[in-house]
């Protein structure tokens, strides 16, 4: 799942910070992921080698922050099991025999609570 | 945990450890009247356990493990609950007339003669357990079949009309009591006529109840005899009446109905019999239920202030008076809670204080920070004067047991009652009443061009209430003094503060919500905690991750989802969120772009179908090209391949040869210059020249010797060099043909004409130029004419420039 949620990521980092999104594809609401710093947000690179080597820990921590996003989008996202699709918590039910997206519970007229109202 | 609750924890810690000592078991209780006797005589029977003074109800007591003295209205039901295991009935105590005959001679037999003779009546004590016997009897004896309250509440009523009843009154004439009370009285020299009413009374048990079985020294009887108790199994010592055959013993099924009838006495007491407390709380029940119901209404009135005010230091304000209320409130409930009045009880009271002289100290800061930015520090010296003046008469108040200087009380005696006010009293609440007028002036100074001019009277209206209420219970005036001071106080003080909130003098934002509900503008105004404090109608709630992202990166437009950005600023005490809905936007540059792929695959078509077209054209053109070539050159071609054809049978085949090549010169050229028409390309007259050249060169293998010179010229037509080539051409075939060689030729400009001239050696009139040649020539406005030159004709050929020999 996380891998899955890892590959749904968009980005919006800026140079200062990393930020993923991932869409409902039932509501289209975006979640962010909690910001994390870059860690050399502010320092300027005065010459190309440490431009490089910034670019290249840049690089580095985007990739741990796009796990971190993937492992953090876990608790918030489901995939639907009759759909496929990827649903926020509030447009995931909770149904008596199989849980799943509003909107297939909608199509099979099923009733549930939501994970989060 | 936020730390303002960390007060309330701290409050609920100390007044927790504030629990009696732990139990160590083998504790006798008295928890009936009058049954002092029968625990003194009780102690030595019963081993292991020593006689104590109760710290809890019966019943906390029982669960203790103690044993304890009660009657069999305690015991019966409590062990029917499951309270209590073991019950040993030892005494009997029946609710009897005490007649004082060293005061009244009036002869007395039952409840109807006392309201017959005006005589006062008194009870000797108002306690629960008391008006409860004496309400159980009287109810019983007045309707021996059917007993209700309603006739012993009615029968008192009268009695108090009638002579008085004074139930704490243990010197009247006639006192309501149990018989070995009374018999008691006798002995330490009273001169009582004990009555056991005729109409009927009640004779309850007296006796011990455990959860664990008690074993009790034999003698048990003899020594309550000799102590002047009353046996249980009916055995009286001397000075009882001797006829109690109007007494009746509770049986089994009685009980319920007797907790039924006797119930909430002290309360019907006080409202049906005295009339007092009709409009306050006159029971331990109903007090803890009001401080409970009053509680709860300032905690709700607390969240609606809140909810109303967008200040936050203007809420914490209020949050603080809200709580020192409840906080009051709570004290109070805690010391009902409390069984005897000890120094606890005494600290409680004095603890109320620490709420009450708050509560204008609180006020007067609120007046402070009103007419001032939220985020404007205040001058220290308008807040310490008043919170020192707090300090010090709360510092004053729970002192008191050390100076007396604030009440004035016998601190073994009846002190919750028996008190009066020293002067440290007078200066806190004289301290307190200037800090509240000192708020309220400050309110109304800033209320002054409030437009609710006639609703200041409702604050004015409630303070001044507040403080007639306040004079009048120090001051003890039935109706305060029979109230309940902390409620009273707490509604009235809510009660000013809504007035002030509704009359504007504190002002509050309680129409941002009708605002936002119906602008248009999509705007969300979220606290520090990121809650939703007023939002537009119809706005989704901004989620957390939302106001998280928005909070990491405020100046940067957030996607909610693909139609709608968010946007946020920081605002005093959290953000503003405005939601820009891209739908409309969206639409357009789908539209857009659905517009432009469709264009650009009616362009891809098109290109195609240009392509096609123009590949199509070419072929055309090429065939159209190659058919007019073929009509142009189908003359030559035939003259041509004349010339083949005749090429084995001539006798000169070299001069045959010379003039077929002459004839594929031409048509090689002719091409040229067909195609180059075709171009629309103009030709110097130098290579024109040279064309000619060639002809000339090739014509000397026929045998022409010919010269051709070219003046002049500039670039030619192509039309014009053809008919050049041309007319030089049929000239050469002629002057082979003819024999007049040698053949000299001359091209020139003259006067807007191109001139070109063939001198031969011989008579060219006989000679035919071709039809195509002449009417190009014609259709030029040229001609070609043969001159006389006296010893030689020669050939001229004339046309026109047209303007584009020069070009």
């Amino acid at each position: 799942m996380t891998n899955l949620l890892t590959g749904y990521l968009e980005d919006r980092s800026t140079a200062q910070y990393f930020c993923f999104s991932i869409s409902c594809e039932v509501c289209g609401e975006f979640w962010y992921s909690s910001s994390v710093p870059f860690s050399k947000a502010g320092q300027a690179a005065e010459h190309r080698e440490k431009r490089e080597l910034y670019d290249a820990v840049y690089q580095r921590e985007k990739n741990r922050a796009r796990l971190a996003a993937g492992r953090e989008a876990v608790e918030r996202f489901s995939q639907c099991p009759i759909c496929r699709r990827l649903v926020c918590d509030s447009c995931f039910l909770i149904c008596d025999e199989m849980d799943m997206c509003r909107e297939c519970a909608g199509r099979l007229k099923e009733s549930g609570e939501p994970v989060a109202p | 945990m936020k730390i303002r609750w960390l007060p309330f924890l701290l409050l609920c810690l100390v007044l927790a450890g504030c629990s009696t000592a732990s139990d160590t078991g083998g504790r006798l209780i008295l928890a009936a009247e009058g049954a002092e006797a029968y625990g003194s005589v009780l102690s030595p029977f019963l081993w292991g356990y020593t006689l104590q003074e109760a710290e809890d109800s019966l019943y906390a007591e029982l669960d203790r493990g103690s044993a304890v003295a009660c009657f069999d209205v305690q015991a019966i039901p409590a062990m029917d609950r499951g309270l209590g295991r073991y019950w040993y009935p030892h005494v009997s105590a029946t609710v009897v007339l005490a007649v004082d005959r060293t005061q009244t001679d009036a002869v007395i037999t039952g409840w109807d003669s006392l309201r017959e003779n005006h005589i006062q009546v008194g009870m000797g004590s108002s306690s629960v357990m008391r008006n409860m016997l004496v309400m159980g009897a009287l109810s019983y004896g007045l309707n021996r079949k059917e007993p209700v309250k309603r006739d012993a509440l009615a029968f008192l009523e009268s009695l108090v009309g009638n002579g008085g009843f004074e139930p704490e009154e243990s010197d009247a004439p006639v006192l309501l009591c149990l018989d070995y009370e009374a018999v008691e009285w006798n002995r330490s020299g009273g001169n009582y006529e004990i009555i056991v009413p005729s109409e009927g009374t009640l004779s309850f048990r007296l006796g011990l109840l455990s959860d664990a079985p008690l074993t009790l020294e034999p003698g048990l009887d003899e020594a309550l005899l000799s102590a002047g108790l009353p046996l249980a199994n009916g055995q009286r010592p001397y000075g009882f009446p001797d006829d109690y055959r109007t007494a009746r013993t509770l049986e089994e099924e009685d009980y319920d109905r007797f907790l039924e009838l006797t119930g909430d006495s002290s309360r019907d007491l006080r409202r049906q019999v005295f009339h007092t407390r009709l409009y306050t709380t006159a029971d331990l029940r109903e007090h803890i239920l009001s401080a409970v119901l009053v509680a709860v209404a300032i905690l709700l009135w607390k969240g609606t202030v809140s909810h109303r005010m967008l200040r936050a230091d203007v809420r914490r304000a209020v949050a603080v008076m809200s709580w020192l209320m409840v906080g009051w409130l709570l004290l109070r409930l805690f010391k009902y809670q409390l069984a005897e009045e000890s120094t606890l009880s005494r600290m409680c009271w004095y603890g109320y204080y620490l709420f009450q002289l708050a509560l204008p100290a609180v006020l007067l800061y609120l007046t402070e920070i009103l007419d001032k930015p939220e985020k404007e520090r205040q001058p220290a010296r308008t807040r310490w004067p008043a919170f020192i003046c707090y300090l010090l008469s709360v510092l004053l108040v729970m002192t008191n047991d050390l100076h007396q200087l604030v009440f004035r009380f016998e601190a073994n005696g009846n002190w919750p009652k028996d008190y009066s006010y020293g002067p440290g009293y007078w200066l806190i609440i004289a301290a307190s009443f200037i800090l509240l007028a000192l708020a309220v002036v400050k309110l109304f100074r800033m209320g002054r061009r409030s437009s609710y001019r006639g609703g200041k009277l409702f604050p004015l209206l409630f303070c001044g209430s507040l403080l007639a209420y306040v004079l009048a219970y120090i001051y003890r005036v039935p109706l305060a003094w029979e109230s309940d001071i902390t409620v009273n106080i707490c509604i009235l003080s809510v009660l000013f503060f809504e007035s002030a909130l509704r009359t504007g003098l504190v002002p509050v934002n309680i129409q941002y919500q009708r605002l936002f509900a119906s602008a248009p503008i999509n705007l969300t105004l979220l606290d520090e905690s990121g809650h939703t404090v007023l939002s537009s109608g119809g706005v989704r709630p901004v989620s957390r991750s939302l106001w998280m992202r928005l909070l990491a990166d405020i100046q940067r437009p957030l996607l909610r989802d693909r139609d709608t950005q968010l946007h946020a600023v920081s605002i005093c005490g959290g953000m503003a969120v405005w939601q820009e809905d891209l739908s409309q936007l969206n639409h357009l540059k789908r539209e857009i772009q659905e517009v432009q792929s469709r264009l650009e695959a009616a362009n891809a078509l098109l290109r195609e179908e240009g392509e096609v077209k123009k590949r199509m054209l070419a072929a055309e053109t090429g065939r159209e090209l190659c058919e007019q070539l073929d009509r142009d050159m189908e003359r030559r071609i035939t003259v041509l391949t004349g010339l083949i054809k005749s090429l084995p049978e001539t006798k000169d085949p070299k001069r045959l040869i010379a003039h077929i090549t002459l004839c594929l010169c031409h048509i090689k050229r002719r091409c040229n210059l067909f195609f180059l028409a075709r171009q629309g390309m103009a030709l110097p007259g130098d290579e024109l020249g040279i064309y000619l050249d060639e002809l000339a060169e090739l014509a000397c293998y026929t045998g022409v010797k010919m010269l051709v010179r070219c003046g002049e010229t500039g670039a030619l037509d192509i039309r014009r060099a053809a008919l050049c080539y041309d007319f030089t051409f049929e000239t050469i075939s002629w002057t082979l043909e003819a024999a007049a060689s040698p053949l000299m030729g001359y091209l020139e400009a003259e006067n807007d004409c191109l001139v070109f001239r063939f001198l031969p050696d011989a008579d060219p009139n006989r000679w035919r130029f071709s039809e195509e040649l002449l009417a190009e020539v014609s259709a030029l406005g040229g001609q070609i004419t043969c001159k006389d030159l006296d010893d030689a004709v020669g050939l001229c050929m004339t046309l026109p420039l047209g303007g584009e020999t020069n070009g």
